[in-house]
């Protein structure tokens, strides 16, 4: 590829982090070129997780830098990473189950908004306006990932898939340029799975999103990725397209060597 | 004098300790931060008061009604009554839980024992004996050997008997005890019922050092320092904060006005939250992301 | 109903109407017992916000209330300031006090946190009781109620606390409908995914108890003028414990939870009271019933029978908010 075309909207730079003497990422430079659907793949422990964390700013690295959009993220806290444009979504999908899931989407919005102390105490016409302009934002993020029907119902009681595509349309609410996913289809099933796999290439393909993706879902993978990192034991032991990331030695050895591999 | 100022400091510093070995105990067991181990320490003073002088019973009969009491009352209403009904319920609503109750506790000690601070006195004597470098009385000294044996005695226990070992695989992983077979509700159970009896054992302590009143049971507030001065969650560190809090006490003591002295405590507090979290003998806490 | 504000404002004028018509009718003990109850309602509100709301583990509450009973008085007695400046100001001096306890307790969470702000209302309270020249230390001080020619003082008491009462009251619904409440609700669910959306914790976390401190500052005052004397001791953990019993009682995070409970509490102990039984086994009891069967409270038992919420009397930020 050459310099332009591989433009880098997230780069990471010999990025690591110690917890105190165990290691769990070290030396990853990772380069995600804009508009593509990068995975971060590896086995269980690999530091992907923890790679996402320190992307949002949640965990300092113990050495490294990041750099998003040419700007040095190091620089930035943890509240300003969203308005940067920077999206996530979590493993553990960390929705709000008492509130509904407009509600829920809502919350997402809110670095769209500019209504501060003053305003919302009067409930100005301005922060009415704004309300309302968020409230329509977040309508259309549900109807993007085809929960409108449910928009008035409690977000605890929504199915597991449900609950993905919930926080996927919390995420891309705010508009981001970049979306992180943690494990998005872990333990859905495969037409959920196909589904959500669709949705993300229409994230990228409609809305330009770039997204890095942390699965461990192979099959999901595969269909999706435009090129994949692997991590081992927090190092970068492999990247490529798919088709060279599969083929590639280590890349089984780690797999295999664990007993553990992806869903076939 | 000096010495006289340090064993002053560690008298009431096994105070503190026997109330926050209490709580820690609980808290490691059940996960409930207990509020109301100062109104424990309250009523155990009321009972050996009610025992002891107002019913004339022999010292020793009197503290051993008073402990099994305290017992009781920790197995009845601590555990059965608000602890395990909310076991399924935050931290928060057991938190509030307590504090009812440690209100109720305080209004109905008030209504049957009346508002006035009563006195008490204790089988030992107070006067000061010369015991090398240190003026120390005999009620001083059965305050330190007790609690001392005490400690002694939960240290085995816990080391060396079903019970105490149970407590512990719990307080690390409640899941994987009970999976093990371990009664989760008997550990509970043993909770209480022994940091109830800890907290009343230090009240029958306080009650001759200062006056029975219903609100004495605001000492806690020392305690939960001394907790978190040792190391929330570590009994070693319970043990070392409540003594080192009453020896810092004292020494500041020495040199501010004695009614300043909740306000050195909430320095101090503020100061070890600030500079190390955890506490002397605490771990650090895991972060979760 | 068209706006937010469009809906609730004729419901502020009405009760503000309501209140003035109604008035000059009621006998002094009746004046008393709904001032207080309006006392405590903007006591509870301002607890509520943070407890409820923000989900902070606040339990100093009552500092702020002593705070502003003795400022407020302090300044109408000592600098001579009339009512109308000495309570806006014994607010801001409340806050002042909370910002400062909100950025201690910054990095701290359940347990600490709880600790720290009993501390920190024992060591106000102590302050108030040693500051002897300022306060009358613990003989306490007494405070003159406002006059108005031509109106007698129990009925103007009552005409201010309720005009204070309900514009805070209308306040704190502005506040919480707005993205600062949506902010705040986030916050108690999940801190790590509301700083991934945006959400400035420190920031609202430290407006939280400035906010709680305002009301509870304000609510002092009005009490003080109320009480026409006040001691140290009137301000201590039973302070603290009453409020929160009220918010339990009523509904914790919601605005109508608080003034129902503000309301039952003062009434329960004001008028329906059990020879001997005191405020503080009232208070435990209802407290340990209402979180082990009642946890949402009367208003959020209210508001899930009317189909529409589920735990914690929680408001969502758009349930009012027409479709």
């Amino acid at each position: 590829m050459t310099a332009l075309q591989s433009m880098a909207l997230l780069e990471t730079q010999a990025l690591g982090k110690k917890f105190g003497g165990l290691v769990a990422v070290e030396n990853v430079s990772l380069r995600v070129a804009v508009g593509q659907i990068h995975a971060l793949i590896g086995p269980n422990g690999a530091g992907k997780t923890t790679m996402l964390n320190l992307l949002t700013r949640i965990v300092e690295p113990s050495e490294g830098l990041v750099y998003f959009d040419g700007h040095d993220m190091l620089q930035c806290r943890p509240h300003d990473v969203v308005g940067r444009g920077i999206s996530r979504i979590f493993q553990h999908m960390e929705l709000f189950p008492q509130l509904t899931a407009i509600d829920n989407v809502l919350i997402g919005a809110y670095s769209m908004g500019r209504t501060g102390f003053v305003h919302s105490l009067l409930a100005s016409k301005a922060a009415r306006d704004e309300r309302m302009d968020l409230m329509e934002r977040a309508r259309q993020a549900l109807a993007y990932v085809g929960l409108a029907a449910l928009a008035e119902q409690l977000a605890g009681t929504l199915t597991g898939g449900q609950g993905r595509l919930l926080g996927l349309a919390r995420a891309i609410v705010s508009a981001p340029r970049l979306l992180l996913l943690d494990e998005l289809v872990a333990g859905l099933n495969s037409q959920e799975r196909e589904d959500a796999g669709r949705l993300v290439r229409r994230l990228r393909d409609e809305r330009g999103i770039t997204v890095l993706a942390i699965e461990h879902d192979m099959r999901f993978i595969m269909g999706i990725a435009d090129r994949i990192t692997v991590l081992d034991f927090g190092r970068m032991i492999a990247e490529g397209t798919p088709a060279e990331v599969s083929r590639n030695p280590a890349v089984i050895e780690a797999y295999l060597g664990k007993g553990r591999y992806g869903h076939a | 004098m000096l010495s006289s100022v340090l064993v002053n400091g560690v008298v009431v510093g096994c105070i503190y300790a026997l109330v926050a070995v209490g709580f820690t105990m609980i808290y490691n067991a059940t996960e409930t931060v207990n509020f109301a181990v100062g109104e424990s320490l309250m009523v155990g003073a009321y009972l050996l008061l009610t025992f002891d002088k107002f019913l004339g019973w022999s010292y020793p009969l009197a503290l051993l009604t008073t402990l099994a009491m305290a017992g009781l009352i920790g197995f009845v209403v601590f555990d059965r009554l608000v602890s395990r009904p909310l076991m399924t319920a935050s931290m928060l609503s057991r938190v509030i839980a307590l504090m009812g109750l440690a209100s109720v506790m305080k209004g109905t000690v008030r209504l049957i024992w009346g508002a006035d601070a009563i006195h008490m006195s204790s089988p030992f004597s107070t006067k000061p004996i010369v015991v090398g470098p240190v003026e120390i009385s005999q009620q001083e000294i059965a305050i330190v050997v007790v609690t001392i044996s005490v400690i002694a005695l939960l240290y085995l226990f816990f080391q060396h008997t079903r019970i105490g070992m149970a407590m512990r695989a719990t307080s690390q992983n409640r899941r994987a005890a009970s999976l093990m077979g371990i009664s989760v509700t008997g550990v509970f159970a043993a909770a209480w019922i022994i940091g109830t009896m800890l907290s009343a054992l230090g009240g029958v302590f306080l009650g001759p050092l200062l006056l029975v009143d219903p609100d004495m049971g605001s000492i806690a507030f020392k305690s939960f320092t001394a907790v978190v001065l040792g190391g929330f969650g570590s009994l070693p560190g319970a043990v070392v904060g409540g003594i080192l809090l009453g020896v810092v006490e004292n020494l500041a003591g020495g040199y501010i006005r004695s009614d300043l002295q909740i306000a050195v405590t909430f320095i101090l507090l503020i100061a070890v939250l600030a500079i190390k979290p955890t506490g002397l003998l605490g771990k650090p806490l895991a972060k979760r992301v | 109903m068209t706006t937010t504000t469009g809906r609730r404002l004729p419901a502020a004028l009405l009760a503000l109407v309501m209140a003035g018509a109604v008035g000059p009718f009621l006998d002094n003990y009746l004046l008393y017992v709904l001032s207080l109850i309006g006392v405590y309602a903007i006591f509870a509100l301002g607890y509520n916000l943070l407890m409820g709301y923000a989900g902070q583990f606040d339990f100093g509450q009552g500092a702020f209330l002593g705070i502003g009973a003795y400022a407020s008085a302090v300044l109408q007695v000592k600098a001579g300031l009339p009512f109308a400046i000495a309570l806006p100001l014994s607010g801001c001096i409340a806050v002042l006090f909370g910002l400062a306890i909100g950025v201690i307790v910054l990095r701290l969470s359940g347990f600490y946190l709880a600790l720290v702000t009993l501390g920190f209302h024992q060591t106000v309270v102590l302050g108030i009781a040693l500051w002897g020249p300022l306060t009358g230390g613990f003989q306490g001080m007494t405070v003159p109620r406002p006059t108005m020619p031509g109106i007698k003082d129990n009925l103007l008491m009552f005409y201010i606390v309720a005009v204070v009462a309900i514009v805070l009251m209308q306040a704190a619904l502005n506040i919480l409908r707005s993205r600062i409440g949506t902010a705040f609700v986030a916050i108690r669910e999940s801190d790590i995914a509301a700083q991934a959306m945006g959400i400035n914790l420190t920031q609202h976390r430290v407006l939280a108890y400035g906010m709680s401190a305002f009301y509870g500052g304000i609510a002092g005052g009005l009490l003080a003028m109320l009480l026409s004397y006040i001691t140290p001791e009137g301000f201590g953990l039973v302070e603290t414990l009453k409020v929160l019993t009220m918010i339990t009682v009523g509904g914790m995070g919601s605005v109508a939870g608080s003034v129902i409970g503000a309301a039952v509490m003062t009434l329960s102990t004001e008028m329906f009271r059990l020879p001997k039984v005191s405020v503080e086994i009232t208070n435990g009891v209802l407290l340990v019933l209402f979180i082990m069967l009642m946890p949402t409270g009367i208003y959020g038992l209210y508001a899930k029978l009317r189909g529409r919420f589920a735990r914690s009397g929680v408001i969502p930020a758009t349930s009012v908010l027409p479709k």
